[in-house]
């Protein structure tokens, strides 16, 4: 499939311009948060953008079931599709998924390694070649420096961008551009940080490291927190 | 027998598990140690004899359970019926059934495969409903055995808030006994058959770890019980019973699920598992039961667990055993009794009570009645599974029991004479016994069909032909329950004429045919100003579903489809229902080729889980199914793999599947939604329709 087979409006469309623009071969960016402020729907929004684009989104859940993953899918794609103007020509989940891998795995036991051996095993017997890679429930500092390297070259390798999501701490010390401490180490290795910050009517998305856009402070994408739907301002 | 005082002293309990977990083994120490049975044997028993709740011949032979045979035991005055409820999927509508009438349940897990994906399929069942359990994890003598894996499963994969009761001393073959949590001391199984309880002082070296999970144990049961939260706060003793109390009120609640473990095969945790049972799983006062009002609207109408009220109760199983037909009953309401006249709601026919018995697994007692909240059985009552039996006078039927479609048919055809008969008869016998077994005679090629839920529910139904009926049957191969739909809307406007002497018949029909998702067929009538007189009105509907039961585009059957008639003519004399029928089929064989007609198939719902190394195997083997891989899921060594499978493709899986793993590898499956066949199978059923 590719993007003008599918119906969708140009505000999506917008939304899917930028996203999309954020996962080339090798880049790795992550998205900070509170806990609860929402990183979940964000990145599935980032996903089924990508899917909407016909690519191959690989989403690796370290804290979530299958079914509660592809339950998030449903559910924010269900509100995609009654904001359409015509719902009944929007592109169907159906046809979507077919662009999508879950894969969970234990915070305990995951590795680069291991997950590189898994996407390999499904390459190579072309059961799906990702373009995108989602990882989501790393925990408060679970992620090393040198993981990240290892995710951007495997990326590199095998064609696709990685996108990750890390709590943060609400009293978290921060450094230099607002980056909270726990990301500082990481920092040199990610392409983007953008951390979602919670105003009571808004949850904005703001860039705290952006190699595509360095001068931009807020990325022009909010949070609606009342259906968790991203907007253009 | 329970006399109406100590109802709250009776427990209806399922034991539900995946295969293999060792359900059967439990059944039959609880059996041992409640003093049912005088011997022990295994489940593929190398005495020759099998374990006495797998008393199917097939069963024994297979080491699963397929009917669930009901059994009665005491145990510390508590009366217990236990329902023995099959592991494999293609039997779940047993395990709806038994769910139906049990108040509580024993969720048994492996200690070494630990949540399985049948488990998850249980479960499912369980929180349909709503039957509060309490979980036993097995087999934790065996090598790779760790109920805290186990129950941290529990908690991840099935959503209960589990918390253990008791922990381990020992694994593996080092496994000693338990320490209960609650007393704060280490039990012990001693005697040839573990038959005598011994208390001890928790073991030094476990001591921190009690009392930490113990400490775990009191906050999760705080949760329900005030009176527990402000002890804690307030830092007092806190009395074994309080906490009890709690952790009954959340089981009940279905807020929480307490975790037992041991080893049934070396009768290690079964007597405190017991004791948990009576103290933990509800009583039928506990449980709120409804019936509804047939004569009124299907009101529902609440049931009182009284034994002097008016009878209902609900026959969950039927048996066909050496004695003649055995009907199992629940009794939800009033008393049961020999002698007493009694009525099938369903029929409206009067019944009198012959032989009341309670049944331990093939053997029996006979008993007088059966009060409200338990189970018993009835012999010669002539009736189907479901049924609900009620006082004279009264009008109510129990909430029927959800029953899925079939989803696969087999053509079978007796190989004898002999076996005609034999064929028949059984055949009869399974139609009552399994709402989900269905038969019927193909009109086209005279061919007896039987469909059912899986490959193996059938096979399982024609080995009992042959052994319980001696019924040779030749087999065809099975066939999906395909259907038929139409994708757009097609005016249709057609008049049938025909003049050939005498009467002539006249008819004109106009409307359109749309598709309507999830209606079935539904008939619009928005005729006007007389133009189809009211009286042929009806015979144009029933023209239209004559032409249903076989499509016009493959001769499935046509389902999700709207036709609306809003216009047509008629003739004073040549009009009749007869010409408005062949009107209104015509009209609709010549619109549905235009409405771009679909063959839509049943999708399963597949979970295997397979050794992590056989994982990518495994994957390119359900992608040649045509499987929509969903999803993998980690799980240390194992893995498993979600996808949704067309139905078409999961013949004979079990045996690629066990080749393509060593053994190693399982899976369950059950209906998830019809859908579009791709056009290349459509192509090809075409192809075998023209073939025909």
């Amino acid at each position: 499939m590719n993007r003008k087979d599918i119906n969708i409006s140009d505000t999506l469309s917008g939304l899917v311009g930028i996203t999309t623009g954020y996962h080339k071969p090798g880049m790795a960016g992550a998205v900070v948060a509170r806990p609860g402020v929402g990183k979940t729907p964000f990145l599935v929004q980032v996903a089924l953008h990508a899917m909407m684009a016909g690519r191959n989104v690989m989403h690796v859940s370290l804290q979530d079931p299958i079914k509660k993953v592809a339950f998030w899918y449903e559910q924010i794609f269900s509100l995609l599709r009654e904001r359409h103007h015509e719902p009944e020509k929007f592109v169907t989940l159906d046809s979507l998924v077919s662009h999508r891998f879950i894969m969970t795995m234990h915070v305990s036991g995951f590795s680069v390694e291991a997950l590189g051996e898994r996407v390999s095993d499904l390459v190579e017997q072309d059961l799906f070649v990702p373009d995108m890679l989602v990882i989501d429930g790393l925990p408060f500092g679970g992620i090393r420096q040198e993981m990240v390297e290892g995710l951007k070259k495997m990326g590199l390798d095998m064609n696709f961008g990685t996108w990750l999501s890390f709590p943060v701490h609400r009293e978290e010390e921060r450094g230099e551009n607002n980056m909270p401490v726990s990301v500082i180490d990481l920092q040199a290795s990610l392409d983007f940080v953008w951390e979602l910050v919670p105003d009571g009517r808004k949850i904005h998305v703001r860039r705290l490291k952006d190699d595509l856009e360095p001068d931009g402070s807020i990325v022009g994408i909010y949070m609606d927190p009342s259906t968790m739907l991203l907007a253009v301002p | 027998m329970s006399t109406g005082s100590d109802i709250g002293r009776l427990r209806n309990i399922g034991i539900s598990a995946h295969i293999d977990s060792g359900k059967t083994t439990l059944t039959e120490r609880i059996l041992y140690f409640t003093k049912r049975i005088h011997a022990i044997h295994d489940v593929k028993g190398k005495d020759g004899v099998g374990a006495t709740m797998d008393f199917m011949e097939l069963e024994k032979e297979r080491g699963i359970t397929i009917t669930s045979a009901a059994t009665f035991c005491r145990w510390k005055g508590y009366n217990i019926n236990i329902i023995d409820t099959p592991g494999h999927v293609d039997f779940t509508i047993e395990v709806e059934r038994a769910l139906r009438v049990l108040d509580g349940a024993i969720l048994v897990l492996c200690a070494v495969g630990g949540v399985q994906s049948q488990s998850i399929t249980v479960d499912r069942q369980m929180r349909r409903y709503n039957v509060p359990c309490v979980a036993f994890v097995n087999k934790c003598d065996r090598s790779g055995a760790d109920p805290f894996r186990v129950t941290a499963q529990l908690r991840e994969k099935l959503g209960h808030n589990a918390v253990m009761m008791q922990i381990p001393v020992g694994l593996e073959a080092e496994h000693k006994g338990v320490i209960d949590l609650v007393a704060m001391k280490a039990l012990y199984f001693e005697g040839e058959y573990g038959e005598k309880v011994v208390q001890a002082p928790v073991p030094e070296h476990l001591k921190d770890k009690a009392q930490r999970m113990r400490e775990e144990l009191v906050d999760a049961a705080s949760v329900f019980s005030d009176e527990l939260t402000d002890a804690i706060l307030e830092e007092r003793e806190i009395p074994e019973q309080l906490v009890m109390d709690a952790v009954r009120k959340g089981t009940l609640s279905r807020g929480l699920t307490p975790v037992f473990m041991g080893s049934a095969y070396k009768n290690k945790g079964v007597q405190p598992l017991l004791d948990a049972v009576t103290r933990f799983l509800p009583s039928p006062l506990d449980i709120k039961n409804e019936a509804l009002d047939v004569g009124n609207g299907d009101i529902p109408v609440p049931l009182d667990s009284d034994p002097s009220k008016p009878l209902v109760a609900l026959a969950f199983k039927l048996e066909d055993g050496r004695y003649g037909q055995l009907t199992y009953v629940r009794v939800y309401q009033g008393t049961l009794s020999k002698g007493n006249t009694i009525i099938n709601s369903r029929t409206g026919r009067k019944i009198r009570v012959g032989r009341v018995v309670r049944m331990h697994s093939d053997q029996m007692e006979d008993v007088d009645c059966i009060l409200a909240g338990d189970i018993g059985a009835l012999f010669g009552v002539d009736c189907a599974s479901g049924d609900t039996f009620t006082a004279e006078g009264l009008s109510l039927a129990m909430t029927s029991i959800f029953i899925p479609e079939p989803v696969v048919s087999l053509a079978i055809k007796p190989a004898d004479n002999k076996s005609e008969v034999a064929m028949t008869k059984a055949l009869n016998r399974f139609s009552k016994e399994d709402p989900t077994f269905r038969v019927y005679v193909d009109p086209e090629t005279s061919e007896t069909v039987i469909q059912g839920m899986g490959e193996l529910h059938l096979d399982v139904y024609i080995e009992r032909m042959k052994r319980e009926y001696g019924a040779s049957v030749d087999v065809g191969s099975p066939q999906v329950a395909y259907r038929e739909t139409i994708t757009r809307r097609v005016d249709f406007d057609y008049t049938h004429k025909k003049q050939t002497g005498g009467a002539g018949q006249y008819a004109r029909v106009a409307g359109y045919i749309e598709p309507a998702p999830g209606e079935g067929f539904d008939f619009v009538n928005r005729i006007t100003g007389g133009a189809i007189p009211t009286q042929f009105i009806p015979a144009c509907e029933n023209g239209f579903k004559k032409c249903l039961q076989k499509g016009p585009y493959l001769e499935f059957p046509v389902v999700d489809i709207r036709v609306c008639i809003n216009d047509g003519a008629s003739h004073a004399v040549d009009s009749s229902e007869m010409a408005f029928a062949a009107a209104a089929r015509n009209a609709f064989i010549e619109a549905y080729r235009k409405a771009g007609p679909v063959i839509h198939e049943p999708i399963m719902r597949v979970s295997v889980e397979t050794p992590t190394q056989f994982q990518g195997g495994v994957m390119k083997l359900l992608n040649q199914r045509r499987a929509m891989i969903v999803g993998t899921q980690e799980e240390g060594q194992m893995c498993v793999i979600e996808a949704s499978v067309p139905l078409a493709e999961m013949f004979g899986f079990s045996n690629v599947l066990r080749s393509a793993t060593q053994g190693q590898a399982q899976f369950a499956m059950e209906f998830l939604e019809y859908r579009e066949v791709p056009r290349q199978i459509a192509e090809e059923l075409e192809k075998r329709k023209t073939a025909k």
